[in-house]
């Protein structure tokens, strides 16, 4: 006997089938104990993501976050234009200004927390590069964001290693190096939005 | 492709929306946060791209004041999101990764209606799933969305998403019954 296929089994658990397609494939299943099989075990997933609740908690201190840039707007970057100030003068500069300001929105993370939690001060700058990369013409938003892509793939990759070899002091400082240029970029790209929105050079 | 947001809100709007509506917003978020994060989390399958998400929805939202405080905004808040999202899809290849198993535990809800090993196991086995059969099943399977709406949303063709969607619960069912 010829099993049915993956994608009647699909179309039979969807309701898709027409009447006379359907009825052939539940006579088929009445006589194939494989195919019920299928159907069944179909079934059984559809109906547990069918199950799913929405209602995941967000992270404490989100809406602050959102409140904060929000209210700021594309007028916010008094913050972001002092941290690009402070990124040109140095990193470590910019790590001690930026730790002292309040955070509104701390990542919640429960496991290596050392390596994987960005700084506050990278959340709050990634508020504000939102909005100004959005009020940005699309081409420019998109090669930012393809900068600041490939620079998260870099940290990303970075973070993996030193799990693998914690406290490896060059993998450190190729973090901090790629965490900075992150930072850099997305200041910019904030003074950038507000020279444009003032009418200023671009 | 969608378009949620329609033209960009000018600088008068978003001068009066900074006057403060501020309570009205926080109402909004509440109402919807939590289904904003749940689908962002699944889709994106990484707690940081799906935070920077729900910021990206939400700060754009609030540039559409007047939508949530006649209360009509849930339709297009829907549809911002899943823009977002899709978005941030084509670009960001973090969304590609696996995640540590107990990064959820903090944010699923108490009142789960199955086992919490089950719902943890089903959550992980979406976030094992590659990128384009993840965002299908979200969509079609936990969100309720038709094929055709997805293909819609994606900008794709029905056949692609119903591929999509075909290999994607072969993958949960293996992950989850073998």
């Amino acid at each position: 006997m010829e099993h049915l296929t993956v994608e009647q089994v699909n179309d039979y658990v969807d309701g898709e089938l027409t009447p006379a397609e359907r009825e052939a494939v539940a006579q088929h299943a009445a006589e194939c104990a494989h195919c019920q099989r299928e159907i069944d075990a179909y079934r059984r997933v559809l109906v547990r993501l069918r199950g799913l609740p929405a209602d995941f908690v967000p992270p404490a201190g989100l809406y602050d976050g959102i409140l904060a840039a929000a209210r700021q707007g594309r007028q916010l970057t008094v913050f972001a234009r002092a941290a690009a100030v402070l990124l040109m003068a140095g990193g470590a500069a910019v790590s001690v200004h930026l730790a002292r300001r309040p955070a509104p929105d701390v990542p919640q993370r429960a496991a290596s927390t050392a390596v994987v939690a960005p700084d506050p001060s990278e959340s709050e700058l990634t508020l504000a590069y939102i909005v100004a990369r959005d009020s940005l013409p699309p081409q420019a938003a998109a090669a930012l964001q393809r900068t600041v892509d490939s620079l998260d793939r870099a940290i990303d990759d970075t973070r993996s290693a030193l799990r693998t070899y914690p406290g490896d002091g060059r993998l450190e400082a190729r973090l901090a190096r790629a965490r900075q240029m992150r930072l850099r970029i997305m200041a910019d790209a904030v003074t950038w939005s507000q020279a444009t929105h003032q009418g200023g050079a671009t | 492709m969608i378009d949620a947001e329609g033209p960009p809100p000018d600088s008068s709007e978003t001068q009066a929306d900074i006057a403060g509506p501020a309570a009205d917003f926080r109402a909004f978020y509440e109402r919807h946060a939590g289904w904003v994060y749940s689908l962002s989390l699944r889709m994106t399958a990484d707690p940081v791209a799906a935070r920077e998400a729900v910021q990206d929805v939400f700060v754009r939202a609030w540039r559409k004041a007047e939508l949530y405080r006649e209360g009509r905004a849930a339709g297009w808040l829907k549809k911002l999101t899943l823009r977002v999202l899709l978005n941030r899809a084509r670009s960001d290849h973090r969304w590609t990764r696996r995640l540590d198993d107990h990064a959820d535990l903090a944010t699923l809800p108490a009142q789960a209606g199955e086992g919490i090993e089950d719902r943890l196991a089903l959550e992980a086995a979406i976030r094992a799933l590659p990128k384009g059969a993840r965002t299908v099943v979200v969509l079609h399977d936990v969100e309720g969305y038709s094929m055709s709406e997805v293909a819609t949303h994606m900008g794709t063709a029905v056949g692609t998403v119903k591929s999509q969607l075909h290999r994607g619960r072969r993958l949960l069912r293996e992950a989850l019954e073998d």
